[in-house]
């Protein structure tokens, strides 16, 4: 039935010389829908059978000249380095880790040697910490029952809020939080009503703009998912585009296994921030009425296989900024349960410090803070975000991998124009 | 909170990893690194360090995979802090392009790799580092996709593009 179905299309079509498919298929890696259609179009083009056998004898060249290449002389790797392998296995799920390690990446000749430093923060980042987590009391007591919160600018006039009020620009200081949570689904019906609005050449209503269902309504990239490993994650982390000071993370977290099957139940996800490398943080993209978001618990949820969740955190580093000495950023864990099981299983995944430029972030990055950045323009609640939008869609020129994002960057571009 | 009972055998299993595969990271590593083999080492080492802090249910099936995605990240976080690391130490290029010490290849075999390895080098950087993870480690389209975060019609489109020109290069003709 396929046959007669695709038959029409494949008889008008030819090969050409620069079409990867004809190398993707010499090397065996079609599936075999593919190797079966492409083999139909090239039974009646026998120069693409010639250029098949070319490419043949070039991979074949190339893998036996690349195997003589040197192996460089082998890695001894110390009985420290197992050690401290052990030491990062303990901390690996939930509580925070007590033992930080200095690793001296750039003493490159004595890479056997490492330091290990017990609970001893740095004094500098200690006094930071100090004066945030101060506020937050003050916040506390001021206004009991909201969360202890500072306003977004870390410099000397820093801005007690006391409240809530403004949730989507407060941040939380990690003295006061040091872990986070987020909702494991999302809807996608605000991306829906952006798009139509701005498509129309209307602005969209404020409160029809929900970023996290934005950010969500797109796809992205995901590593290795293999049988048997119940969640792909992404983590990354870089500068953020509207406050260079500040670091961006996202992460995402997608549900492996058959599509629609559940794969996990009670599943919550807790992101833990390490004091020493974090002052303060906050979770983009949330409605504005669910403050605590970020905070509060939410309820365990299940997890069905293909379903996935990218969210953004922006991060306030400690005084000096973050530092890429080898130790976390923050750690995502998972805890969950099989279906039919009552054991609580969890699963972690570390993202390391570093001072990644933007420029320099991954298309997938780019792209959701670009999102998230327009989404927060169009709501207009954090004016620390106000970046025009043919700006914002700057960010993501590199990022436009698919027609749904190509579209969605020309609605940006386009929305500068509208008036409110 | 789970600890871990099997700690002989996980060492045992990181050991069998080290041996295995430190050779090929690292000659992965100093490419990345432009030739710096001290800090491919280190980017080697701290990628079974963090081997060590992973669940090896986790990263078992995939480990080779696994190894060069976590390798690449540290060497690129390397690159990224230090921008002031000049392209190639001439002797790093030296040492890294003399020819194998081991007593194997016939003179001829030697010069045709001299030569197609020299066509490799003049090609830009993302297609050789995918030609070498395709031909060099064996790696399918989706594994290289997934080591690099690039796309598989990206990994696909930079393979062909670079094979197509090799394969004009090695019959003589002009690009």
């Amino acid at each position: 039935m396929a046959e007669h179905k695709y038959e029409p299309v494949m008889s008008t079509q030819s090969i050409l010389p620069d079409d990867p498919r004809l190398t993707a298929y010499a090397l065996g890696e079609m599936d075999s829908v593919e190797r079966q259609e492409f083999e139909r179009i090239l039974a009646a083009q026998p120069e693409a059978q010639a250029w098949i056998e070319e490419i043949r004898s070039v991979a074949d060249s190339l893998e036996s000249s690349l195997r003589d290449e040197p192996m460089p002389a082998a890695v001894v790797v110390s009985s420290h380095v197992l050690e401290r392998g052990r030491a990062r296995r303990r901390p690996a799920i939930l509580r925070f880790p007590q033992l930080y390690f200095v690793v001296s990446g750039l003493a490159a000749a004595c890479f056997a040697v490492f330091v290990a430093v017990r609970d001893r923060p740095a004094a500098g980042d200690e006094a930071g910490k100090k004066v945030l987590a101060d506020m937050g009391n003050r916040a506390a007591r001021e206004s009991p029952g909201a969360m202890p919160a500072v306003a977004t600018d870390e410099s000397a006039t820093m801005e007690l809020t006391g409240t809530v009020a403004a949730p989507e620009d407060t941040f939380f200081p990690v003295a006061d939080a040091e872990t986070s949570t987020f909702p494991l689904h999302v809807g996608r019906e605000s991306y829906q009503a952006v798009r139509d609005a701005l498509t129309r050449g209307r602005r969209p209503a404020p409160a029809t703009v929900r970023v996290a269902e934005m950010i969500n309504a797109f796809s992205y990239a995901w590593p290795a998912a293999k049988s048997g490993e119940p969640f792909a994650s992404v983590l990354e982390e870089s500068a953020a585009p509207w406050n260079p000071k500040h670091r961006l993370v996202r992460i995402g977290l997608k549900a492996t296994g058959h599509e629609g099957t559940r794969v996990a139940d009670d599943a919550r996800v807790e992101v833990q921030f390490n004091a020493r490398q974090v002052a303060a943080w906050r979770l983009i993209g949330f409605d504005g009425g669910q403050p605590a978001i970020g905070l509060a618990g939410v309820d365990g949820e299940p997890m069905f296989g293909g379903s996935a969740i990218t969210v953004l955190y922006e991060l306030i580093p400690v005084a000096g900024g973050t530092t890429g000495d080898g130790t976390d950023l923050l750690t995502v864990a998972l805890r969950y349960r099989q279906p039919d099981s009552e054991s609580v299983e969890s699963v972690a995944w570390h993202l390391a410090a570093g001072n990644h430029r933007f420029e320099d972030a991954s298309p997938d990055m780019k792209f959701v803070a670009a999102v998230a950045a327009f989404g927060i323009g169009l709501r207009g609640t954090d004016p620390a975000v106000a970046v025009p939008p043919p700006t914002v869609a700057d960010w993501a020129a590199s990022s436009a991998s698919s027609p749904e994002r190509a579209e969605f960057l020309g609605l940006m571009r386009a929305s500068g124009s509208i008036q409110r | 909170m789970t600890t871990d009972p099997h700690h002989h055998e996980s060492d045992a299993f990181i050991t069998t990893a080290v041996e295995q595969h430190q050779g090929a990271l690292l000659r992965y590593a100093t490419r990345l690194l432009h030739g710096d083999a001290d800090r491919a080492r280190d980017v080697v080492q701290d990628t079974f360090v963090r081997l060590m802090a992973q669940p090896r249910a986790q990263v078992e099936d995939h480990l080779v995979e696994w190894l060069f995605t976590v390798c690449r990240h540290r060497a690129l976080d390397f690159l990224r802090k230090d921008t002031r690391m000049t392209p190639l130490d001439p002797m790093a290029a030296e040492r890294f392009s003399s020819p194998d010490p081991m007593p194997g290849p016939d003179i001829e075999r030697r010069e045709t790799s001299a030569a197609v390895m020299a066509m490799i080098d003049r090609l830009p950087p993302n297609q050789q580092e995918v030609i070498r993870l395709k031909f060099q480690n064996g790696f399918s389209y989706k594994e290289i996709s997934r080591i690099t975060s690039l796309s598989v019609g990206n990994v696909g489109f930079l393979i062909h593009t670079a094979v197509m020109r090799l394969r004009r290069e090695m019959a003589g003709q002009p690009e």
